[in-house]
């Protein structure tokens, strides 16, 4: 799966520090979600959507192999 | 997801003292270089600096993180199963050494293979959950402000 998360934070301006603050996550969760290490559980996933003020599907994008 | 079997980030930093510090002091004695006449109280040096090592040991890998988020936890759990797997090939590989080669070396290692076992199941988890978390190369090159 890939994901347009670090396009969109940079797009705001948002740091990985502040944006991993406001979620409540650790800075390593950020980077291994930005680079696609890490897929999200639902409910993180919502709130990087809801913080982007994107949907889920604009974000996170179903690849073949998935 | 709540951790419901660590102990508070706070005790992280006890073990991080006690361990090295406890582990030191057991070799020094055990090694001869300090010297103990009195063999009670080498007994007690001893037992306590292997108590502390052991204790900082748990300390150290059954903590919590600063933030114990989901991906500190999928880590944790890989590292779990990572060190399970590696301590099982090992004990395999010693085990073989001991019934292949039955010498006086392998008789040495056969005895003291469950504490040792135990000791680098605990010893490979530290190294791949913290290498994992703070040393992978890719996140320090994409280090942001």
């Amino acid at each position: 799966m890939k994901n347009k998360v670090k396009e969109e934070r940079l797009q705001q301006e948002i740091s990985q520090t502040e944006f991993a603050e406001k979620l409540s996550v650790s800075r390593q969760t950020i980077h291994a979600i930005e680079t696609s290490k890490y897929v999200p559980t639902t409910i993180l996933a919502l709130k990087i959507a809801k913080l982007l003020d994107k949907k889920v599907e604009e974000l996170f994008l179903l690849e073949k192999g998935d | 997801m709540k951790s419901r079997f660590l102990f508070p980030a706070r005790f992280k930093r006890v073990g991080l003292w006690m361990a090295p510090f406890g582990f030191i002091v057991w070799t020094i004695i055990q090694q001869g270089i300090v010297d103990i006449k009195l063999q009670e109280v080498k007994t007690i040096f001893l037992a306590t600096s292997f108590f502390s090592f052991l204790i900082g040991m748990v300390l150290l890998v059954l903590s919590k993180e600063k933030i114990e988020d989901e991906y500190t936890q999928r880590v944790r759990l890989e590292s779990y199963q990572f060190a399970a797997l590696f301590q099982f090939f090992v004990l395999l590989c010693l085990t073989m050494l001991v019934v292949f080669f039955e010498n006086r070396f392998g008789r040495i290692v056969f005895e003291q293979i469950p504490v040792f076992l135990i000791l680098l199941f605990w010893f490979v988890y530290f190294i791949r959950f913290n290498g994992i978390l703070y040393f992978s190369k890719s996140f320090r090159k994409q280090y942001e402000k």
